[in-house]
């Protein structure tokens, strides 16, 4: 393989530099906690978006690599041999990680609490969740990164929030005075 | 502190500077899967012609007036089951945590981990984590109780299942000590009994360890 560097390589590499460990983030909160499949899809995406960039870097890379991943992790979950796993209950305090490889993302992650309440959501619910709350997308930005409507992103955000807040027992007193910001969704 | 405000503050957690290893291994996946791409599409016109050719000389060959299927394939997902490349005896040395007896002709052993171990073409330059074009022995989890699915095989008269994806071909084999899966990439020719042979050549020593979970 020739070494030499394309203009394709340098403006990836550059963007890889500056939003691979986003990416990364990212994943992991979609991915149930799970740093090794957050690290496969983060991977997938950048394969795929190496492959199209001189298309891509025409448009908003970065709504691009959210809509692969995110497409990327539901095909994950579309897979027999995942919907045959065992799921349980109650979700570890951490994940087991490989720091080499990992590069202490989860370890950045400071309310382990609220990442264990994210996974318990139903994977579309969360990644409704993640992208609107976390990523601080607004609704059509991620109605386009899930692939639905606006009318789906409110209100699976909407009761995602409130099953965040089941999990984590908050008091009743916050969840109503919650209700009101959740309904600006 | 509310919820949605608790979910921001997951955005705000500081980010692990990305070192100049992983993207060059970002780049090296992308460069190498689009390289595969490009082959795939150049072989492919050829590839359509040659399966018109053979099933016109197929058809004009078969007995009778009728047209007979047939296949030269018997293994797993239609894989070509000629033995295009030998095994030989390996000789080199050998790894931390795996013995291997034997390994298809012109690999080497490129490295390994606690839990795994990489064959290679020689020369390759790839580094050692990324499993195109080579050979995975990985030890999996004692909790890995199910096979999965695909063709039963004997693994020293243990059970095992060769199952395909996209042409690179998985033996998982369990002799209830140790569990192991066989990744050999796609156009590595090896046959379902060649890779079987091959696992039969690998012994797990004391310096493995099998990952939790």
């Amino acid at each position: 393989m020739n070494d030499a560097m394309s203009a394709r390589d340098i403006e990836y590499e550059n963007f890889v530099r500056l939003r691979r460990a986003a990416m990364l983030r990212s994943a992991m909160l979609l991915a149930d906690g799970d740093l090794h499949l957050a690290e496969d899809l983060v991977q997938v995406t950048l394969i795929r978006l190496y492959m199209k960039w001189p298309r891509v870097r025409k448009m908003n890379v970065d709504a691009y690599a959210r809509r692969v991943l995110v497409n990327n992790l539901m095909d994950h979950y579309r897979k027999p041999s995942v919907r045959r796993e065992c799921r349980v209950s109650d979700v570890p305090d951490s994940t087991a990680t490989s720091p080499d490889l990992l590069s202490g993302v989860g370890d950045s992650v400071e309310d382990q609490p609220i990442v264990s309440a994210l996974a318990k959501l139903p994977p579309r619910m969360r990644a409704a969740v993640v992208l609107r709350y976390v990523e601080g997308l607004d609704v059509e930005e991620t109605a386009h990164a899930l692939g639905c409507s606006a009318g789906t992103v409110k209100s699976q955000a909407s009761r995602g929030l409130e099953k965040l807040r089941g999990h984590l027992e908050i008091p009743s007193g916050e969840r109503a005075g919650c209700a009101n910001s959740a309904s600006s969704v | 502190m509310n919820i949605s405000e608790r979910l921001a503050n997951l955005h705000a957690s500081p980010i692990p500077v990305v070192t100049d290893e992983i993207i060059r291994e970002d780049l090296w996946r992308g460069r190498m899967a689009l390289k595969r791409s490009r082959l795939r599409r150049g072989v492919g016109g050829l590839g359509f012609a040659f399966v018109v050719a053979a099933s016109v000389t197929l058809m004009v060959r078969a007995p009778g007036s009728g047209f007979e299927h047939r296949t030269t394939n018997d293994g797993v997902g239609g894989a070509q089951q000629s033995e295009a490349v030998r095994l030989v005896a390996y000789a080199g040395k050998q790894l931390p945590g795996f013995k291997v007896d034997r390994v298809p002709e012109g690999f080497v052993l490129q490295g390994s981990t606690s839990s795994s171990l990489v064959l290679a073409r020689q020369g390759e330059q790839s580094p050692v984590q990324f499993f195109v074009d080579k050979i995975l022995v990985s030890l999996q989890s004692a909790d890995v109780e199910s096979l999965g699915d695909g063709v039963d095989v004997t693994v020293k008269g243990s059970p095992g299942v060769i199952s395909q994806n996209e042409g690179t071909r998985m033996l998982q084999c369990n002799d209830g000590k140790n569990s192991l899966l066989i990744q050999v990439w796609s156009g590595i020719e090896l046959t379902d009994s060649q890779i079987v042979s091959f696992a039969e050549g690998i012994s797990v020593t004391s310096e493995a360890i099998a990952p939790a979970g």
